[in-house]
């Protein structure tokens, strides 16, 4: 067997496509992850169904049109940028495998985010377009605001999925000096999904954790695609919900930058 | 100006290497408490460590467990930070210069793999391919030999996690050389293999020394790989070197005795008799012992050659066949093992 013919291709890409084909020898598991996603979704549409029918009277800016096509997209933009980063680089640092990693010319960072592109197309981009796809069809969900706003939606989902990499690759790092943190993990999973505005809109939080929430870089994830699309984006417009997302991926990305040189001088590999 | 080359390829300077691990009492109420006041203690794990290791040179880092081998090559390959003192390869440090180094050097950590588990071994071999940015036509090239001498043909094509230890082993092996690196680690790279398998790999790895040229530093506690492979043996005790030097002469400073075994055709009743008769001239004299048809000489060989023992014997004897016997390192470090080697070194602090 060789491989003859087989052209070189740029590491990161390489990487990309191992992410990939990794997630792909799962795609039961994937597939699994599909319906139940499906089916929360639906749930929670269902209750807050429930809820409006009481009265009917719209809630906050939400009439039921608005609440169901943000409580479905949230559901996708969330899905879309699921990653499991923050375990895996917990558990190189933990058993001390992350010593292949950095036996290579490859940056670390870089290549854990080329790895984790692959392995969400296959597990979140295409369950949320099939989610999205067929909401749009079957269950009428609202339009996006305008072009513009279709426009600036898809964008701000790139970005999300930017800032939430670099808070899930920060808490796999946080490894290096919690040598246990699965509890934290968890609790900042939850915290950090409703704070992305993921189970309801930021905008019907108590005030105190409003600014709590505005104040998060989750807010970034979720929340503010979701707000460009329904045009909700009154307090600086679209344009200025995007900068923060910018402003979050560069300061993340700078602590990543450092946590991570400090990380490499306290690594201490177990075993061997 | 070329400033390295009057360096040594690796240089380590007073390495020393401090672990901080949690001292904890048992059971829940030793949890509990170091939860709120964890007490650390230090442990050394290298103490004040210096080597130089030459381009080209096959060298063994050899001790008993816990005396500081994996740590040192984690601190050579650059994954761990020295507590004090410093490493050098080629002039640069290891970890600060990470990705430059890490073209230079293949490792192999011999619990560890470096294959994607689910990938087929060739996935992962063209994987690194893409991430060393390895020229088509050397990688192809590399692969090759490699498929050749570690018979990988028939493993390309599956999922490394499908795979024994042994083909694991000779797969990874393969992978730590395709970008042709300078410098090979090995951490006990034959730990839980075959006979045959072993064997291979240490030709394998000879090989690559001896014709590539590639430096090797290995840690094993298979004398059989230091033997086969490495020029030099650094022994190493509690964190501390107690022996660098080549290998002959470990084995001349350390055992001065040649065992021949003689055969003999038919029972010889007076055969110690005679041998120390026909030996008399040898100084120191030599041990005689004899069962059944064989006769055992042991015998100083820097005082008189194997061939004039032999010769002597074989003129008074009617001998069949005969075995002669190297110095076997392997009583040495079993010796350094047991702690009664005493090598005029200051015992290291623990
Ligand atoms: N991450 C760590 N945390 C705490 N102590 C460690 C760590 N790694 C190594 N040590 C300690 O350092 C010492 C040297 O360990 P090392 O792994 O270098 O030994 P070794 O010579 O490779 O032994 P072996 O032959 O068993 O592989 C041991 O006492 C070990 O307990
Ligand atoms: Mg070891």
């Amino acid at each position: 067997m060789t491989t003859a013919g087989i052209a070189r291709r740029p590491k990161y890409v390489a990487l990309f496509s191992m992410g990939l084909s990794d997630a792909l020898a799962y795609r039961t598991s994937a597939a699994i992850s599909w319906v139940i996603n499906g089916w929360s979704v639906l749930i929670v549409v269902y209750v807050w169904y429930s809820l409006f029918a009481q009265d009917g009277a719209p809630v906050a800016q939400f009439d039921w049109q608005a609440m169901k096509t943000y409580l479905i997209l949230a559901h996708a933009v969330n899905w879309f940028m699921q990653s499991d980063v923050s375990w895996i680089v917990a558990d190189a640092v933990q058993n001390g495998n992350i010593v292949t990693d950095l036996t290579r010319p490859a940056d670390y960072m870089l290549s854990k985010f080329s790895q984790a592109i692959g392995g969400s197309l296959v597990n979140g981009t295409i369950g949320t377009v099939i989610l999205f796809g067929s909401s749009i069809i079957f269950l009428h969900l609202q339009a996006p605001a305008s072009p513009a706003a279709a426009g600036l939606f898809i964008l701000a989902c790139v970005l999300g999925y930017g800032v939430n990499f670099l808070i899930s690759y920060l808490m796999g790092l946080s490894t290096c000096w919690l040598t246990n943190n699965q509890g934290l993990s968890w609790v900042l999973w939850y915290a950090g999904r409703i704070l992305a505005g993921t189970v309801i809109p930021i905008s019907l939080f108590p005030g105190w954790l409003q600014t709590v929430a505005w104040a998060s870089p989750f807010q970034a994830t979720v929340s503010t695609p979701l707000l460009i699309y329904l045009g909700h984006d009154q307090q600086g417009g679209a344009l200025g919900l995007i900068g923060v997302q910018v402003a979050w991926i560069i300061g993340l990305g700078a602590f990543s930058r450092w946590l991570y040189a400090r990380a490499m001088r306290r690594l201490e590999i177990q075993g061997g | 100006m070329r400033c390295c080359i009057s360096q040594a390829q690796i240089e380590a300077r007073a390495l020393t290497k401090t672990f901080r691990v949690p001292k904890r009492g048992s059971g829940v109420t030793g949890a509990i408490q170091h939860l709120f006041a964890p007490v650390y203690e230090d442990k050394r794990a290298l103490d004040q460590v210096t080597f130089d290791i030459a381009s080209g040179e096959a060298v063994a880092c050899v001790g008993p467990n816990g005396a500081g081998k994996s740590t040192t090559v984690k601190l050579m390959v650059g994954i761990t930070m020295p507590t004090s003192g410093s490493v050098r390869i080629e002039g640069l440090d290891p970890h600060k210069e990470r990705i430059t180094n890490s073209r230079k050097i293949g490792v192999v950590f011999g619990q560890r793999s470096q294959l994607w588990w689910d990938l087929p071994v060739a996935e992962s071999l063209r994987l690194l391919g893409d991430i060393y940015e390895i020229p088509p036509d050397r990688y192809d090239q590399t692969l090759k030999t490699c498929t050749e001498l570690l018979e990988l043909g028939p493993l390309l094509g599956q999922a490394s996690r499908s795979l024994s230890l042994g083909q694991r082993m000779r797969c990874d092996i393969a992978a730590s050389l395709l970008h042709s690196p300078r410098i090979l680690f090995l951490d006990e790279p034959t730990i839980g293999l075959d006979v045959a398998v072993k064997a291979r790999i240490r030709q394998f790895i000879s090989a690559m020394n001896r014709e590539r040229g590639v430096t090797v530093v290995l840690t094993s506690h298979d004398l059989q790989d230091i033997e086969t492979i490495c020029q030099r043996i650094i022994l190493m005790d509690k964190g501390a070197i107690v022996f660098d030097g080549s290998l002959l002469a470990v084995k001349r400073q350390f055992d001065r005795s040649r065992v021949v075994t003689f055969r003999l055709r038919e029972m010889v009743p007076d055969a110690a008799a005679r041998v120390q008769i026909a030996l008399s001239e040898v100084a120191p004299p030599p041990v005689i012992t004899v069962t059944g048809y064989d006769t055992v000489v042991t015998f100083d060989p820097s005082h008189s050659s194997s061939a004039a023992v032999v010769a002597k014997v074989m003129a008074e004897l009617p001998v069949e066949d005969l075995k002669i016997e190297e110095p076997g390192i392997e009583s040495i470090i079993r010796q350094l093992y047991d702690g009664t080697l005493k090598l005029g070194v200051a015992e290291p602090v623990t």
